[in-house]
């Protein structure tokens, strides 16, 4: 390990414990330098990275005669006119050009991708198939059906019609739960992994150990 | 009675600090004794495993690291073991990334762990950086690779990167891998270069958006799909190389366990309270 090794092990383990610190004794002085040195790199870098990008895109073709490139820029540039009482106005254009092209680009494919192939897919066989495949099908086709007629709101729902839309509002608890229990175990890697970091990495060679 | 409802009060209300250093002890003792507990392997990675497997040696594949350092833990072991798995097979891939750090993550923790030796980077892979511009990016990339990256990560013009040559758009990729902790991600590649231009895709994904890709993959619109760290640690299994989440698994499990029994006795405390004031009622 070189000695730009050992510092930089030294300055990771030291903000992994500042930034730990927030969940024992709470808000201290130590989580919040580590947090705004983040909070400060991550926005520096992206800039750098955003400077970069308009200039291999933007100015060096511009420069090397492709000329129509000074639209986009200008264009890019109108934004921070919100900054001005006066010219504010002006940062709708650029903005506003920018949502319609994502969302146009976006559109194209959304009834494909999300809606078409999405209900090719649930016409699910019932019949003639293994019966732990049709049992699934079968929950699969009610939670589905049950959950798109909770949010049918133009019928009263009354009755048996309201029993249906109980159940779909259990379905919809069922993965709600689903989402929770995600959630906990993305959280818990993240800890894992700095953990990780600092008992095998950091703890156990300095102690050598590992 | 009264004595009872005391111990229920101090279970509801658990300093959450108690949850904390037994979550860090919990944690910390399989990280260093492991338990070695099995890992059964899900049909979605066994899936993905078998598509890479199958693809002819040379492919083009295209390696998403939408991440940035937080998204790291969950992700870098399944970006990893794909880059092991692509070198190990000899394909070519092509490193991208709509987050502005991916593409040095990639270069830091990625490359030098997994790449084999006598590859060449610009003949074996390339690292083409940083796409601005999200979807509309993308969307960009995939018709013409030079429009948005007209040089790689490290400067160099595209054009003189020799696996380059016959590369131009997304109808050249004979696969997408995508790793995302949000935007880009699953979506915005199936949009863009499966509905497009027919690439099949694999996601490898974070727990969090692990119920959100299953309706894409029992679809079949994506080919298959690694499940955070676990994910990483069956691929791990299947390529005979246990490593980094294979090791942290145990402790996976063992926060799992821990998580499950609080809120056991936390909801058992809740029904036993209102069983305790039901009976001081009447």
């Amino acid at each position: 390990m070189s000695m730009w090794d050992i510092l930089g092990n030294w300055i990771n383990a030291i903000l992994t414990i500042a930034i730990i610190s927030f969940a024992v004794p709470g808000e201290n002085i130590f989580y919040r330098i580590a947090e705004y040195i983040m909070i400060g790199i991550t926005a520096g870098y992206a800039v750098v990275q955003g400077m970069r990008v308009v200039l291999n895109l933007g100015i060096s073709p511009m420069m090397s005669g492709q000329a129509y490139m000074l639209l986009p820029i200008l264009l890019g540039l109108l934004v921070y006119t919100r900054f001005s009482k006066q010219y504010g106005y002006l940062s709708r254009w650029p903005i506003a050009l920018m949502v319609g092209s994502g969302i146009g680009v976006s559109i194209r494919a959304i009834p494909e991708v999300d809606i078409m192939n999405q209900i090719k897919a649930s016409f699910l066989p019932l019949v003639g198939v293994n019966w732990d495949v049709a049992v699934s099908n079968i929950i699969l086709l009610i939670a589905l059906l049950s959950t798109l007629f909770y949010f049918f709101m133009t019928v009263e729902q009354k009755g048996p019609l309201r029993q249906i839309s109980v159940v779909g509002r259990y379905s919809l608890m069922i993965l709600f739960g689903a989402y929770w229990g995600s959630q906990l175990m993305t959280r818990s890697t993240m800890f894992i992994g700095r953990m990780s970091f600092l008992i095998k990495d950091f703890l156990f060679p300095m102690l050598g150990l590992g | 009675m009264s004595e009872s409802k005391g111990i229920l009060d101090k279970i509801e209300n658990m300093d959450v600090r108690i949850i904390y250093i037994l979550v860090i002890i919990c944690i910390a003792i399989p990280i260093i004794r492991p338990m070695g507990l099995p890992i059964p392997i899900s049909e979605s990675t066994i899936s993905a495993y078998d598509f890479i497997n199958k693809l002819p040696e040379g492919s083009v594949v295209l390696v998403g690291f939408e991440t940035g350092a937080a998204g790291w833990p969950e992700l870098g072991p399944q970006l990893n073991i794909f880059m092991q798995h692509i070198f190990d097979r000899n394909l070519k891939p092509i490193i991208v990334s709509g987050n502005v750090d991916g593409a040095q993550l990639a270069e830091m923790y990625t490359i030098p762990k997994m790449i084999k030796p006598g590859k060449v980077y610009g003949e074996d892979w390339v690292n083409l950086g940083y796409i601005a511009g999200g979807e509309s990016g993308i969307a960009a990339f995939a018709s013409r690779i030079t429009s948005v990256t007209p040089r790689d990560y490290f400067g160099t013009p595209v054009e003189d990167l020799e696996m380059m040559k016959n590369v131009t758009s997304a109808a050249d990729f004979k696969l997408a891998i995508v790793c995302s902790w949000g935007t880009p991600g699953h979506a915005d590649y199936l949009r863009q270069y499966t509905t497009k231009f027919g690439v099949p895709l694999i996601v490898g994904a974070q727990t969090t958006t692990v119920p959100a890709i299953v309706p894409f993959y029992q679809s079949k619109q994506v080919v298959g799909y690694t499940n955070g760290l676990r994910g990483a640690g069956e691929y791990e299994i299947l390529t005979h190389h246990p490593g980094y989440a294979v090791a942290s698994l145990d402790a996976a499990s063992s926060y799992h366990l821990v998580v499950f029994v609080l809120i056991v006795i936390g909801n058992l405390a809740i029904v036993a309270k209102r069983f305790v004031k039901k009976k001081e009622g009447t």
